[in-house]
Formats: structure tokens, sequence, C-alpha cells
């Protein structure tokens, strides 16, 4: 899998896969570093083909956060589901990411 | 008929005949024809190509000798006393000789229709009579070839044996070590209440894949008050199960009858104290956890839990009314900086409190449906009148049966405490 990855105004863009679980957490986890790693460290993450996510593909999420912050950068996300943001709610996770319903705005909110 | 021929050529391999690599030793070929000057023949010019000649006579004679064992290449005469070329081919065919056997008719027929015959009686190939030797010499080498794919095949194929009994055994150890593991589990977990009384307690536990990321238990930390946790470390499998256990064999308290000190009557601390041992010191996120720590009076039912990323408890009051407790904080092993609150909650006699981890509201049956939060409330409120045992027990029924036959995809464990009715 390579995830799906342009920029657009100095911000990363990534997209999620389908579902994002055990199996694949491993692999998305290295390449979302590795996007974040090459850039500026500030990261739209838009969810919209993202179905389903279980505990190993929140920790990328949350992986991808911790390597945005350590470049003084930030991870927004955006297109969540609902049974995507009832996770995010459930573990508390909504309060530590900003959350757009909209990629554009997710992008506009780091000018 | 003439003393059949038994003598063995004893002297083979003129070296000009290249073998197949395969054949180690000289390769054995039988002649089966009843004219000993075909016999002699054959035999003669089978010395000079190296191979070592085998005669015999007549059909049966011949199968006798191959019952021997050795045999790998035949050249058998159509026309002969007794069976047939074509009859003893297809005898060669209905028997076991362990090894494929390689077989020419010698033939002087060349009607298509007696082809058809001698192959559907299992030949592998003709050599025409009165033959060329450089002809037989020729067939004789493409014979030596299938036999040596043969044998590749063979050897192959016992490899692939070897191979698939090495991982039959890798994945028996691994079964054992894994139902093991279980075992271990198992052993961190609750086994009676009698701990807590006069609290009762029930529980639910059922791992995805034979061990949990779950774990979930209760202790006394004080002489009036209990501990109880519901953890649920994330993915599952062997490395979920294998953290959550070590979790939570430092998480009871091994005091015995002593008092656990500070954090076990903290909440809020205990969680603190959890996550700064999770969170790992390049602050990436490796192993997390969702957890409820909380205390529980045994007498008056005040007690005060906290809770991160965990599912919220839930108390089922004795009228059947069902609240939910405080969402918390953070998951365990993600943020050095998360911070945890305590939430004050009591327990009136006949209340339950309950606490889960979400596999039971992500169980997916048949038709893609979840179990559901309001699924599970309404089978906590129908069964409000059993013990808490009974209530676990209920709740493993119908989540089993809402999954069917396929395996869990998440651990499912809930734990039920409850304060008995006076």
């Amino acid at each position: 899998m390579k995830l799906e990855h342009r920029t657009e105004n100095n911000v990363d863009i990534v997209a999620l896969p389908n579902r994002l679980v055990m199996a694949n957490a491993a692999e998305a986890r290295s390449d979302l570093k590795q996007v974040i790693q090459q850039g500026s460290g500030r990261v739209v993450i838009n969810l919209s083909q993202t179905e389903f996510m279980d505990s190993s593909g929140l920790a990328v999420v949350v992986a991808g956060l911790q390597a945005a912050r350590k470049m003084n950068g930030d991870v927004h996300l955006a297109h969540m589901s609902d049974t995507i943001r009832a996770l995010f709610e459930l573990t508390r996770l909504h309060t530590v990411f900003q959350i757009f319903d909209d990629e554009a705005d997710a992008v506009a909110a780091f000018a | 008929m003439p003393e059949p021929d038994r003598t063995r050529d004893d002297a083979p391999n003129s070296g000009r005949v290249q073998r197949a690599s395969m054949l180690t030793q000289t390769l054995q070929v039988l002649v089966i024809d009843d004219a000993p000057d075909v016999r002699i023949y054959v035999r003669a010019l089978l010395r000079k190509w190296g191979y070592e000649a085998v005669l015999a006579s007549n059909g049966a004679e011949g199968l006798e000798r191959m019952r021997q064992g050795g045999i790998r290449l035949v050249i058998c005469d159509w026309m002969m006393d007794g069976m047939s070329g074509p009859e003893v081919c297809a005898a060669i065919r209905r028997e076991d000789f362990g090894h494929y056997v390689y077989v020419m008719l010698l033939t002087g027929r060349t009607e298509d229709t007696d082809l058809v015959y001698g192959l559907d009686s299992g030949a592998d190939d003709f050599v025409g009579k009165p033959f060329d030797a450089q002809v037989l010499r020729a067939r004789l080498q493409v014979g030596v070839r299938i036999l040596g794919l043969e044998e590749t095949l063979a050897e192959q194929n016992r490899r692939l044996q070897e191979h698939h009994d090495e991982l039959d055994r890798a994945y028996t150890q691994i079964q054992n070590d894994l139902a093991a593991a279980a075992r271990i589990q198992r052993e961190s977990l609750p086994v009676s209440d009698d701990s807590i009384a006069p609290l009762c307690a029930g529980w639910l536990f059922l791992p995805a894949a034979k061990i949990s990321g779950d774990s979930f238990h209760f202790f006394p930390v004080s002489q009036e008050e209990v501990g109880f946790y519901h953890l649920d470390v994330s993915g599952h499998g062997i490395p979920a199960a294998l953290l959550s256990t070590s979790l939570s064999r430092s998480l009871v308290p091994h005091t015995g009858v002593g008092t656990p000190a500070g954090d076990y009557l903290v909440p809020a601390d205990f969680l603190t104290t959890l996550n700064h041992e999770l969170c790992s010191p390049d602050g990436e996120v490796t192993n997390y956890a969702t957890v409820v720590y909380g205390v529980l009076d045994k007498y008056t039912g005040e007690g005060r839990l906290a809770s991160a990323g965990h599912p919220q408890p839930m108390l089922l009051r004795s009228d059947g009314s069902v609240e939910s407790l405080t969402a918390g904080g953070l998951p365990v092993g993600m943020f050095e900086a998360a911070q945890y609150e305590a939430q004050r909650f009591r327990l009136y006699p006949g209340d339950r409190l309950i606490t889960y981890s979400d596999g039971i509201t992500d169980c997916f049956n048949a038709d893609g449906q979840a179990f559901d939060i309001d699924h599970f409330q309404s089978l906590l409120v129908r069964h409000r009148h059993c013990t808490a045992a009974e209530m676990a027990e209920e709740l493993r029924r119908s989540v089993t049966a809402w999954r069917g036959e396929t395996e869990f995809e998440d651990d499912i464990s809930v734990l039920v405490i409850e304060r008995q009715a006076d």
C-alpha cells in the first residue's frame, strides 16, 4: 500500500485506506511518517475513503500527530465518517485533533 | 519354450552413454521377449550402452522379476505366448512398484489402432521390429529422461512434504503455546467474588484469538473499599495479550490482606502512573490501552472512578434505569501529558456497575449489524433481576448467538459488580 498523497500550499494531504486495521497499520504508519517527515509538518489526513478503523488504526493517526508535532506542525482531520467520529469520541481523541468537515477548510486552517 | 534366461549382465557401463544424473546406480532394464535371439541381442546392446540387462522370456516371469524391485525401465515384446505385451503393460500399471516404470513395446505392428491399444494399456513408447539399434538407444534415453523427471518430481514432493511436516509441527507448537498463554491469562482474571463480599460480581470473557488484549479484576484496597479495573490493550492476538497479561499482573496488588499504597485509592493518580509507564521514551505511541480504574466502598456503595479512553461504565439502577458515567481522559500510553479526573458515583442496594470493552458493542452479526450499546443496555435492563453472574451468562449467550459461527473479531469482556438488595 502506498498512501495517496499530494501537497497544497505547503500542506501535505494524505488519504487513508478504506480499512485501517491491525493487518495494514504498520505499513500505513511508516508511509504516513515518511510523508510527514519529508514535508512541512503541516498535515491534513483525509478520511473520506476510510470506513473502518480499529485500535491499531487509531494508533497510526496518533503517531502521525506525534510526528507532525515534533516538527512544530499539526495534523488536521477531514471528512470523518460517523463511525470513526464515534471511535474518536469514545477514546477522547477528538480533544487532541482539529477535525473539519471539509478538506479545503482543514488546509485553510493552517494559513 | 526355452529356459528363461535370467542371466544378469554384470559388466555394464561402457561409459559412452551419458546417464541422467539421478541414476546413481547402473539402470536395470528388463527385457521381456520369448525369442532367445532377440533377448541376447538386446542384452548385448544394453551392455554396450552402459545399462544392466535383466531378461525374462514371458510376461508372468517379467512381472515376478519386477516385484523383486529395482526395475524402472522395461522393453517388452508385443506378440508373446501367454500374456501379450499390452497385457503385461496393463498388469504393470495395476501394481504399485513404489515408483514409475517406463515401458517400451517392441512391435512389428504400425496400425494406428494397435498404437492406441498399446497406449491405452499403459505403454510409454514403441520401437518397431526389426529395430534400428540407434533408434532403440535414442528411445531408451527418452525413457531415462522421463524417469529422471519423475525422480526430480518425487524429490521435490518429498521436500515439500518435509516442509509441510515442519510447518505442521510449528503450527501445532504455536497452537500449544497459545493454549498455554491463554491458561496463564485466565489465571490473571478473577476466579470468584469472595474477596469483595458483600459485593457480588459476574463477568464475561470471550477472547478473539484464544488470547485477549482485554483484562479486568477486582480486589480489596482497604478494609472498606475494593478496587476494580477494566483494560483493553490496543490490537489483539499475542502482542496485545502479552502486554495485557503483564499489565494485569502489575495492576493487581499482591500485598494480600494489607493495604495497597497510594495510587490504588486515588483513581486519577492510578491512571496517571499507568500512562507514564506505558508512554514510550521517544514520544511515539507504541502500545496503548483504554482502561477504567475505580474504587468502591463495600458497605456504603460510594465509589469513584477514572477512565482513559474506555467505553463509559454504566450504572444499572434497581428500577431498570441506566446511567452512563464519565467519558474521562485519553487512552494510557499515547500522550505523556494526559490528565485524568475521577468521577464519584454511588451504588444503592440492588444497583450494578457495568464496565466493558468495545468488543461487545462492535460485535457484528452475519448481516453486518453491530450488537451496539442500545441492544446491550436493553439486555442489561431485561435481566436486571438476575444475579451478576447470571446476567453475565445471559450476555454471553446473546452475544455468542449474535455472532453465529464465526470467530470474534475483537475481544469481548464485561464486568458486572453488584451491591445486593437489602
